[in-house]
């Protein structure tokens, strides 16, 4: 088990009648990329501000490194809001300034690094730009280089992908795994599935101010699995597989069995034996989609 | 504490560095130097002379006993016409008639008793009211003088009667100088009127400021980095700084145009002080060198500083309640304006305040108005050139302190609340519960 960086507990949080957090705890690892996932209201936005203290939880402790979190702590953060926001007026080189000097960066410190990112994404040219002049997919590459500027320990990045085109959006992943490779820990707010099984190495889903489920990807997965295995295969499958395994369904060539027993080979073998030609085996797993839209029915359904 | 200096330095140098910001510190002086032309020139503007016909029929006038001594609007002829003949020739459609109405005095006109046989005024349009009321004078006048007359006084006589007179004024408190109340009013009410003035302008800018920030979403980031308070201050100082920089290139912009009109004239300029819309036609060359004179007698320091504390103390006021209101507004129009309508109120209710407490600089309004935190920033400064007690001015400070300590609370509270809060229409109901709940 790696370090935690952040560590929450019983985090509680109304707004009137509305609970947006309800008694959530969690531990966020070091050097991971931590996908908050949710539907739209499900408390993502609430548990964020918290994290970044730019609301504080009714009750409820929040550890930065193993030490309750202050106000120093939020240097070290970076936060990429879900409504991307940048004065408009600003020059792009100003403004990375100014947001990293709030950071904490000294001017000299934050104009090298500037410097550096722009470079990077090859955007020095924009540098004297205001942002009106700007595309939203540049502007775009501008806010992810405020966020991590002052290069935080922790990154929280709220839909990052929305609005940019693939290639822009390929640049930002790759950012992404780079920083968490150098050690930087990342949550990454969404609500969109697909993009989470890429990038993420564990996962909380929330719905409804409340914790639904934790834990690894992978393990998440194989704990939902249905134990439904795939076959393709050409020619025709004898009657007698039928028999002997419980087919869910059937089409030309391809085959979806139920099978709970530890030996998954057995099928394999069965159809060797009866000389199919299988083009593919595997186990289906569900995404992380499915898991969700499971975990919520069940939710709701005990409730 | 470094946060709040860098937030400062972004809000003042982004909006010093604008255009508009070079363009009406440069403008504003010529635009006042340009709105006193248009006084004066409104002023001594003459409504295009009207020729008035007067037929005596009762004999008793001189030919050219008629005349408009205190302005030309008015030229009286005699003709030699009848009545009937002159009423035609001015009903007559002329492109040029040789008069615009007929003053027509009757055959039975009694001098002792002018109103038992009234003299008519004839015209085809409805005359003026300066009109009307040059006639009634130069009529009235003509009568005195016939009066007069037939008692038989001499032409000296009647000239020495007609004589001018001019009062000294003087106050006989010790620091009391000679023709200054003219002086202090008009500076005094200069004084309200651009802080008036100025203080909209920048509580617009700071509310449009803090909308800016809450509408493009850029003030989420900030407040992961600053705590609301430090934001909402540092705006404030910020923009309030702006104000008084602009205020210090008008004071040095006044002083060049000053210096340079006297290196040209080789005299003390009135332009460089707006007094010329007041100088009232009539006022001799004796009364403007007296207002001249006083003129470099005023110690403008203690006014320049009064203002420039009652305009930041007032900004800071108002200021943070613009930002309050900016902060809890959506981006609907309607929405801002049901919400500012309760800060606008105080300040133009002081305006009007203003004007009263500057006929009456130590009446009762003007005292609790300059007394009051509320209106003291636009009272206050209207005072110093009247020399208030400095006891009133000192408690007058310290109130606006308290005053702005108070609104600031208030305000960082309805702030912080409202700048995270996305499409919900506030009522002011709800301003009051996030007021109580912080």
């Amino acid at each position: 088990m790696s370090n935690v960086l952040l560590s929450l507990s019983h985090l509680n949080k109304r707004y009137g009648n509305y609970i947006a957090s309800n008694d959530i705890s969690v531990d966020i690892p070091q050097g991971k990329i931590f996908g908050l996932l949710g539907p739209n209201g499900a408390g993502k936005t609430t548990l964020i501000r918290m994290i970044t203290r730019i609301t504080l939880p009714d009750s409820g402790t929040i550890l930065f490194n193993g030490q309750p979190m202050t106000e120093k702590d939020t240097a070290r953060i970076g936060y990429m809001p879900e409504e991307r926001g940048l004065y408009k007026k600003m020059k792009v080189l100003e403004q990375l300034l100014y947001l990293g000097r709030l950071k904490g960066l000294s001017r000299h410190d934050a104009m090298q690094k500037i410097k550096y990112w722009l470079q990077k994404f090859e955007i020095e040219s924009w540098a004297l730009k205001t942002i009106d002049e700007l595309s939203k997919g540049m502007s775009q590459k501008v806010q992810f280089i405020a966020t991590i500027l002052h290069e935080p320990e922790l990154l929280i990045l709220d839909e990052p992908f929305s609005g940019l085109d693939p290639i822009n959006s390929r640049l930002i992943e790759e950012e992404i795994h780079a920083l968490s490779k150098s050690g930087k820990s990342i949550i990454f707010s969404t609500h969109r599935m697909e993009q989470v099984e890429e990038i993420c190495d564990t996962i909380m889903l929330v719905n409804k101010g409340q914790k639904i489920l934790e834990g690894d990807v992978q393990e998440l997965k194989q704990r939902f699995k249905q134990h439904k295995f795939l076959v393709r295969y050409s020619g025709q499958l004898p009657d007698s597989f039928a028999a002997n395994f419980n087919v869910v369904s059937r089409d030309e060539h391809e085959a979806i069995v139920f099978y709970e027993g530890a030996d998954h080979n057995a099928i394999l073998r069965f159809l060797v034996q009866q000389n199919v030609s299988v083009n593919e085996f595997k186990e289906i797993l569900p995404g992380i989609g499915d898991i969700f839209i499971q975990s919520i029915q069940s939710q709701s359904a005990a409730i | 504490m470094k946060k709040i200096l860098l937030i400062i330095e972004r809000e003042y140098l982004s909006r010093v560095k604008r255009k508009s910001f070079i363009l009406t510190t440069l403008a504003a002086p010529l635009g006042l130097g340009v709105l006193i032309a248009i006084a004066v020139f409104i002023n001594t503007f003459k409504t295009g002379t009207k020729t008035v016909a007067v037929l005596d029929e009762s004999g008793i006038f001189k030919s050219g006993t008629f005349e408009n001594e205190d302005n030309t609007s008015i030229r009286f002829t005699y003709p030699e016409e009848g009545f009937e003949a002159l009423n035609k020739e001015l009903g007559a459609e002329n492109d040029k008639p040789k008069f615009d109405a007929l003053l027509k005095i009757p055959a039975d006109f009694d001098i002792q008793d002018p109103n038992k046989n009234k003299i008519r005024f004839y015209s085809m349009e409805p005359p003026g009211l300066s009109l009307k009321s040059g006639i009634n004078r130069t009529v009235r006048d003509a009568i005195r003088h016939k009066k007069l007359e037939i008692n038989k006084f001499s032409e000296e006589q009647i000239v020495q009667l007609d004589s001018k007179v001019n009062i000294e004024y003087t106050n006989l408190s010790k620091d009391a100088k000679e023709g200054l109340t003219e002086l202090s009013s008009i500076i005094g009410n200069l004084m309200g009127i651009i802080i008036y003035i100025t203080l909209m302008v920048y509580g617009m800018m700071t509310m449009k400021g803090v909308m800016e920030e809450k509408n493009n979403r850029i003030i989420e980031v900030l407040v992961s980095s600053v705590k609301p308070f430090q934001l909402l201050m540092g705006k404030i100082i910020g923009i309030g700084l702006v104000g008084l920089t602009q205020f210090v290139l008008w004071g040095i912009l006044i002083v060049i145009t000053q210096i340079a009109v006297v290196g040209l004239i080789g005299m003390p300029a009135p332009d460089a002080m707006p007094m010329t819309p007041m100088s009232r036609p009539g006022m001799d060359a004796g009364e403007m060198s007296a207002v001249l004179s006083t003129l470099s007698e005023i110690n403008y320091l203690p006014i320049a500083a009064a203002f420039l504390f009652f305009f930041m103390g007032g900004f800071f006021l108002y200021g943070s309640l613009f930002a309050a209101v900016g902060a809890a507004s959506s981006s609907d129009d309607g929405d801002i304006q049901s919400l500012t309508f309760p800060i606008t109120i105080p300040i133009v209710v002081s305006f009007i305040i203003l004007i009263k407490a500057i006929e009456d600089p130590t009446g009762q309004l003007a005292f609790w108005g300059s007394i009051c935190p509320l209106s003291s920033p636009i009272i206050m400064p209207a005072l110093i050139p009247f020399s208030p007690p400095l006891w009133q001015v000192g408690l007058s400070a310290v109130l606006l302190i308290g005053g702005f300590l108070c609104t600031t609370y208030l305000a960082a509270k309805v702030y912080r609340t409202g700048i995270l809060m996305y499409g919900k229409k506030v009522t002011l109901k709800e301003l009051a519960r996030w007021i109580m709940r912080g």
